[in-house]
């Protein structure tokens, strides 16, 4: 394994009853990096994070993180790591604080001062400081949510894995959780699931899809944007947009042309089947007929969105 | 592990704990067991319950008794007290443990715990331990003082406290087995059904039926401790082989707490 990955995982499979789960997984996390975790409900998402953390036991094939075994090796595994469940739960009879005490005792004997003083930061972290001393019962899922992100981080992990850590919080929750995520980042790496795609674009620097327990793609998020199929341009022109798109569709380069018309011209999205030659020769062709000039122009780069969809649907036909 | 490597390297007076194997986070798990007997309001209810069944109990014979010899009174109560004891507190147990590890399991803090470095044999050895705890005090060792207080009081006739205190141990022996018993059940089934009817089902079959059943089996379970219980507390002479289901029960929570570890250690969180 090489000394930067994280989590590096070989063929690892789970089934239940003979019906797969997670279907050979090989995936590969690199220290420090913002690893986003997507796919459909059931994708085999949360399974996946399970095996990592010896929760389960693979069926076939194996995971290491840190360079150590996930199924031999895991309470080592485990003391460098901070997890957040999908719907966490904890002791209701406890508060938040007391929460966080229990959790901090599995890493830390003393000195009492020291504990209470990370506990205090990691609740403040997360905007908790001033419900530390209410019962986790009374917590609303936000709420819980906040204090099990606060418990995934009070041994400063080397590795969080964080199962859909915004899926229950407001607009203003998320935009916090996500913020402590970049800021985490410089001393850990974040392994997250969501399917709350503007997040995944926003911060994370690497994404893999799974679907039906099966890795679609896996790649830095800006390599995953730009490999959606054939290239697409986008020209806007003012002036008489039906000669350039005449010019362009006699390209056999071109393999498509759409129009959208705008009260200042029109803007060409034209997919290509040549970049290079589109690159040298697109501006010059919708510019040939002379009475165009060009507003804007550049490469369409498709949204995580459209990548997600467009890969799962193919995956799937 | 050196004093040098335990410390956190974010925050350097903080002292990690040091590996420990399969008893890691065993101590913690512990004091959160304990907390939730005794930081809840848990053990009042118990020991509530407790005392009125059984000092309820001794108190109506003590009343319904009034006229009888004092040494006859004394054996009633004592045997009363004892044989109630060992018989009820199995049925306690199961009500009260039932859903001590599958509430975990359900509820996903078994999950959440097991997320940290902690091992699985410790998840239920804790437990065991806070359970076992629990009930020694609040089933057994304060209403046994409260009612030697009462007869103390109340009865002229002295209690020898040694054979009481045997007869005790014996039916802390049966609270252990049931203890072991409940949570060993709790890591085959997901739901306390199961749990409750199984686990209940046992203790009633000892109560009303082991006469039925070929006594060399029933002599291997803990079914005649109650009655060996109270023969001990009173200083009655015993049957041959008396301390074969000593034994048996002691065998058996070691066989029960070794199964309990084995499939817990295998259960998908």
């Amino acid at each position: 394994m090489g000394t930067d990955l994280v989590i590096d995982t070989h063929d690892l499979s789970k089934s239940y009853d003979g019906v797969a789960a997670l279907d050979g997984l090989d995936l590969q996390v690199t220290q420090n990096s913002i690893f986003g975790f997507l796919g459909p409900n059931g994708a085999g998402k949360t399974t996946a994070m399970k095996l990592l953390l010896g929760l389960s036991k693979p069926t076939q094939g194996r995971a290491e993180l840190f360079g150590l075994d996930a199924a031999t090796d895991s309470i080592a595994i485990r003391r460098r790591v901070g997890y957040l469940a999908q719907d966490p739960r904890f002791y209701s009879h406890m508060t938040a604080r007391e929460t966080m005490r229990f959790a901090a005792r599995f890493f830390y004997r003393g000195p009492r001062d020291a504990v209470e003083s990370r506990i205090e930061e990691t609740l403040l972290l997360v905007g908790l400081d001033d419900k530390a001393d209410r019962p986790v019962k009374g917590f609303s899922g936000g709420e819980r949510q906040r204090l099990g992100i606060a418990q995934a981080q009070v041994n400063f992990p080397d590795l969080l894995i964080l199962d859909e850590p915004a899926a229950s919080l407001d607009p203003m929750g998320r935009r916090d959780v996500l913020e402590v995520m970049e800021r985490l980042r410089r001393h850990a790496t974040i392994f997250y699931s969501t399917h709350i795609l503007d997040d995944v674009q926003r911060v994370s620097d690497s994404v893999a899809i799974l679907d039906h327990g099966r890795l679609v793609a896996q790649a830095p998020i800006e390599q995953l944007l730009n490999s959606g199929g054939e290239a697409t341009y986008l020209v806007s022109v003012r002036g008489d947009p039906a000669s350039a798109r005449n010019a362009l569709e006699h390209q056999s380069w071109v393999t498509g042309v759409t129009t959208v018309d705008h009260p200042q011209g029109a803007t060409l999205e034209v997919i290509v089947g040549d970049e290079a030659r589109a690159d040298d020769e697109l501006l010059r062709v919708v510019l040939a007929p002379g009475d165009n000039v060009i507003t804007q122009f550049g490469r369409k780069q498709m949204n995580l969105e459209e990548t997600f969809l467009q890969l799962v649907d193919s995956e799937r036909s | 592990m050196t004093a040098a490597q335990t410390k956190s390297p974010h925050q350097p007076e903080l002292q990690a704990v040091a590996s420990r194997g399969w008893s890691g986070g065993f101590g913690n798990l512990v004091r959160k067991e304990l907390d939730q007997w005794w930081g809840t309001g848990a053990w009042w209810i118990h020991l509530l319950i407790w005392t009125v069944i059984l000092i309820g109990i001794s108190t109506a014979i003590l009343i319904e008794g009034q006229g009888s010899a004092p040494t006859e009174l004394h054996d009633e109560m004592v045997q009363t007290f004892i044989l109630l004891s060992g018989m009820a507190i199995g049925i306690g147990v199961v009500i009260t443990v039932q859903g001590s590890i599958v509430g975990e399991k359900e509820s996903g803090t078994a999950a959440w715990v097991m997320s940290k470095p902690v091992s699985r044999q410790s998840f239920v050895l804790a437990k065991t331990v806070a359970h076992t705890l629990g009930f020694w005090a609040t089933a057994i060792v304060i209403p046994a003082a409260i009612f030697l207080v009462g007869m103390r009081l109340f009865v002229s006739e002295p209690v020898d406290v040694g054979p009481f205190m045997a007869g005790l141990a014996v039916v802390a022996l049966v609270a252990l087995f049931y203890i072991a018993f409940t949570l060993m059940l709790g890591t085959m089934f997901s739901g306390i059904g199961p749990i409750a009817g199984v686990g209940i089902g046992f203790a009633l079959i000892g109560m009303f039926f082991k006469d039925m059943l070929p006594q060399a089996l029933v002599r291997l379970t803990p079914w005649t401790l109650p009655d060996l219980a109270s023969a001990i507390a009173l200083g009655s002479p015993l049957p041959s082989q008396w301390q074969l289901p000593i034994i048996a029960t002691a065998g058996w929570v070691v066989v029960l707490t070794a199964v309990a570890l084995l499939r817990f250690g295998r259960e998908e969180l």
